[in-house]
């Protein structure tokens, strides 16, 4: 496939997950950048490429990464609320509102190593196989990962969730 | 690792087991309510996930490749097929016939294609990317190839579809679908009223009721009014000094004041109008009428705010604005009140002396009034956000315009009907050419083609692709239809044949009902409609077409005028038109001819069709027409345009049938004339007083029965009179994929994305 409709296609997807990585939609959207021109770099690849979005996806993982290490956050990302404030929902019901920076709290203060698999499967509906090919680990650590990741989600939602 | 823990993991991915852990998960939740919880759990979680990922892309502006990207990006490696290049600059009908041969050469290619390539084994269809593919190879290679087995075995548990990978194409388990137009919208500005804006608006902002199959259906609201159930009234009301009324004679909206000259009339609930030459001032007794309708529960804007009562009524002060101009506004104008009862109840009530048998459809579809309520619509008009981006609350919301190229929609999580099957609607633009659509549809770049491409030409080529399995083609009966006027009552100072030609008892020819029964016995139809539209055209009889509840069935219609030139020439003959000179053609005896001109607007269709008539009348009966393909100028209003001026001969041309047979199409009080304005539709000039009478009963019967046996009265005056020769019915056409599902074909609604909240794609 050309990078130029692998770049059409899968440019909005991979901004939104590189920034439920980053936490900054303006550094998605660079990181992005970045994907699609790692991506062309390695077009010759892409013939024997078995998965291509997984494959991508994976470029789209090493690339937050290496962002996230750049700035030292590995262990922890805050919530940006200054990117919800900026949100044109004027009207939505505030239980939806709330409802919705829960779930963005608890997502954002996982671990990468955890919130990556878990956004692939449940954000992207990701097999098992697709997200082990996209992060470069076996299934069996898919699994492992999905499984602690979603606890740990689970619990850190509860809590945001109380009022 | 205990079972309870194993399982516990193996729920975390509940939609990748293999058959023997999802039989191990089973028997374990059975005893364990906290697994079965658990389960719940993360199901819910993946939702709220999805839904978080709609509203990111959503949310975020197009992408665009930066100067660095877009630098490797235009390198030759991302050039498109050389062969869309060469179909994109081969201008006009060179390109459409060399669209269509090399549609027809891939046709013919594709047996071999699909009975396997002739190289050598292993030789895949796979071409490196830095190599430009061979245009029709390419084409080829993309259409035929056949699908990608999955590499996974697909698992279906707990009412989730595995993402198993298909490869090496296109591996997204995104189901995105692309529906193409042949037009774009200028604008979703409401009101709606072309193909393709209403085509696009189903998906945002589907109406509360909807035209099906001639008749019509509650859809956003809880039912359709009516008498007998008492959501609404018709009833006596007395009107006097300063009240706004609805003449019955004209449709106008009057003013009852002391003083007023003019006459009109007053519909009432039993009998005939009654008429008033000059009001004395008295009271005067009319019929009103009302309805009401309830917004089914749960209707949403897509931020999640309840669409209500008071934002169908702001659609309809909307309407009352000055600078308004839609469908909706003679109703408007004609609306004493409409008010909401309660956040999801409307009421309308008429002007005193409106009587609309189809009031239950004078319902407005909402408008967000929290967003345009202190706006007037001018300033709407003005607001981008209403033009290019609508507030939705249909199945599908507004990701992106990008003019000239697409509209991308992703799901309305606040529907109310669910989620839809698809993650991703992009509506694309192709413009203007049907074999670009079919070229796309052949390749997958469009999933489905809409009627507006005008299919009729490609048919032949269509049912090949069907043919293969490749495609699929939809036709219905349509609602327009294509016939041939005879002007009976030309206007003063025309000097055409219509005004001149004579039978031989010195009466106007065209006015004899003889001669209209021989031209239609001298035309074989169905070999027009077979030439004209490749058979995407319905024969009919009358104006409706035979699938139309109300069409009374042919043995009700006592004419039927079959091919028989015999008949024709003899009917001419009786009426003093023979061959007298022996040279094939008619004449009167006395050196003039029988020759007239058969006008029309130049279209293809019409360009075909017209000849192909000039053709049979000269072949068959000896008749010589000139046919005359006029520009917009043949629709324009009289008396300069030669249509609704009645200074034309004969005319073919296309009117709309409707759930209500369009019998006043042909009433003596629409002949164009100074008195109306010319802005009347009976440019025949047909005048039958029997026919107004059993047209006006059925127009205003409410019982179905009575509506029906005066519906067949006037359609059985009108095919014996003739006044006009129906063609044919132009059919419906739209082409999609068979792996498309949920496209249903109407033949009243004006869009088949009527339903799209049922589309689905089954890859």
């Amino acid at each position: 496939m050309l990078v130029a409709t692998l770049f059409e296609k899968w440019s909005a997807p991979v901004a939104a997950y590189i920034f439920r990585l980053v936490g900054d939609w303006e550094l998605a959207h660079d990181l992005t950048q970045e994907v699609f021109l790692r991506v062309f770099n390695n077009r010759h690849q892409l013939e024997s490429v078995e998965n291509q979005r997984a494959w991508v996806y994976r470029i789209a993982t090493n690339v937050a990464f290496d962002a996230l290490r750049r700035r030292r956050r590995l262990a922890w990302l805050p919530w940006r609320s200054d990117h919800a404030a900026a949100l044109p929902e004027p009207t939505t019901p505030p239980e939806a509102v709330d409802q919705r920076i829960a779930i963005e709290r608890a997502l954002a203060q996982l671990p990468p190593d955890y919130r990556a698999p878990l956004l692939l499967y449940g954000y992207y509906g990701f097999s098992v196989r697709e997200v082990a090919k996209a992060l470069d680990i076996s299934e069996g650590a898919v699994k492992t990962r999905l499984y602690r990741a979603r606890e740990q989600f689970r619990q850190v939602y509860e809590k945001e969730d109380d009022p | 690792m205990n079972q309870h823990q194993r399982v516990s993991e193996l729920l975390a991915v509940y939609r990748d087991l293999t058959d023997a852990e999802r039989r191990e998960v089973e028997q374990h939740i059975q005893g364990c309510p906290a697994c079965a919880q658990k389960l719940a759990g993360y199901r819910a979680m993946d939702r709220d996930l999805a839904n978080l990922k709609a509203r990111d892309q959503a949310t975020q502006t197009a992408l665009q490749p930066n100067a660095r990207l877009s630098r490797s990006l235009a390198s030759p490696q991302t050039t498109r097929p050389r062969w869309f290049g060469w179909m994109a600059h081969v201008p006009g009908l060179a390109r459409q016939v060399a669209g269509i041969a090399a549609l027809l050469l891939l046709t013919v290619g594709l047996i071999t294609v699909f009975r396997g390539p002739p190289s050598q084994p292993g030789a895949g269809p796979s071409i490196p990317p830095t190599q430009t593919p061979d245009p029709l190879e390419a084409f080829a290679t993309r259409v035929f190839e056949p699908e990608a087995t999955p590499s996974v075995e697909a698992t279906e548990i707990y009412g989730h579809g595995t993402s198993a990978t298909p490869e090496p194409e296109l591996p997204s388990s995104e189901k995105i679908m692309t529906i193409c137009f042949a037009g774009e919208p200028s604008s979703l500005l409401w009101p709606q009223d072309d193909l393709v804006t209403d085509a696009a608006m189903e998906a945002m902002q589907e109406p509360l009721i909807d035209a099906l199959n001639y008749g019509y259906r509650a859809n956003l609201v809880e039912k359709l009014p009516s008498l007998a159930d008492g959501d609404a009234t018709l009833q006596e009301v007395t009107i006097s000094e300063g009240a706004r009324f609805v003449d019955a004679a004209s449709d106008r909206v009057l003013t009852l004041t002391q003083g007023m000259t003019e006459s009109f009339a007053l519909n009432q609930l039993e009998g005939e109008p009654l008429a008033i030459q000059q009001w004395d001032g008295s009271p005067l007794t009319t019929v009103q009428q009302s309805a009401q309708w309830t917004l089914i529960e749960g209707l949403t804007w897509e931020h999640g705010r309840p669409v209500t009562a008071g934002d169908s009524v702001f659609a309809f002060n909307m309407a009352l604005d000055p600078n308004y101009s839609g469908p909706d506004l003679f109703v408007a104008e004609r609306t004493a009140t409409y008010e909401a009862l309660d956040q999801r109840t409307m009421r309308w009530t008429g002007l005193p002396g409106l009587f609309d048998p189809t009031f239950f459809i004078n319902v407005w579809n909402p408008q967000p009034s929290h967003l345009y309520g202190t706006l007037s619509w001018a300033e709407i008009q003005r607001d981008e956000q209403a033009n290019r981006a609508p507030l939705s609350y249909g199945p599908y919301k507004i990701v992106e315009w990008i003019p000239g190229e697409s509209i991308t929609l992703s799901p309305n999580q606040y529907y109310l009907r669910g989620q839809p099957p698809l993650d991703s609607v992009v509506i694309r633009f192709v413009p203007n050419d049907a074999n670009q659509i079919v070229a796309q549809l052949a390749s997958g770049e469009c999933d489905l083609g809409l009627q507006d491409a005008g299919f009729e030409e490609s048919l032949p080529l269509l049912r090949g692709f069907e043919e293969q399995g490749l495609l699929r083609v939809e036709t219905v009966i349509g609602m327009v239809f294509e016939h041939l006027d005879f002007n009976l009552q030309p206007a003063e100072g025309y000097a055409g044949a219509a005004a001149t030609l004579r039978d031989n008892q010195g009466g106007l020819l065209f006015q004899n009902a003889d001669f209209r029964r021989a031209i239609a016995h001298c035309l074989d139809r169905q070999a027009l409609i077979d030439q004209a539209t490749n058979g995407g055209g319905f024969f009919q009889h009358t104006y409706v077409p035979a699938n139309h509840p109300l069409h009374p069935g042919d043995e009700a219609i006592t004419t039927y005028y079959g091919v028989s030139p015999d008949t024709g020439r003899a009917l001419l003959g009786g009426l003093g038109w023979t061959d007298t000179d022996g040279d094939g053609l008619l004449d009167d005896g006395a050196g003039t001819r029988l020759i007239f001109d058969l006008a029309t607007r130049q279209n293809p269709l019409r360009e075909a069709a017209t000849q192909i008539i000039q053709a049979q009348l000269r072949d068959h009966c000896g008749i010589e027409v000139n046919v005359q393909m006029l520009g917009a100028e043949f629709f324009a209003e009289g008396p300069e345009g030669p249509l609704f001026g009645r200074a034309y001969d004969m005319a073919e041309f296309a009117w709309l049938t409707d759930a209500e047979p369009p019998c006043n199409l042909y009433l003596s009080s629409e002949v164009p004339s100074e008195a109306n304005g010319w802005g009347a539709s009976n440019s025949t000039g047909f005048a039958n007083p029997a026919f107004d009478a059993a047209c006006a009963a059925a127009l205003n019967a409410l019982d179905p029965e009575e509506k029906a046996a005066r519906h067949t009265e006037a359609m059985r005056i009108w095919t014996d009179q003739l006044p006009s020769i129906p063609l044919f019915a132009r059919a419906k056409i739209t082409v999609f994929r068979p792996e498309v599902e949920g496209v249903i074909l109407d033949a009243t609604n004006n869009t088949e994305l009527w339903n799209i909240e049922n589309f689905d794609v089954n890859r």
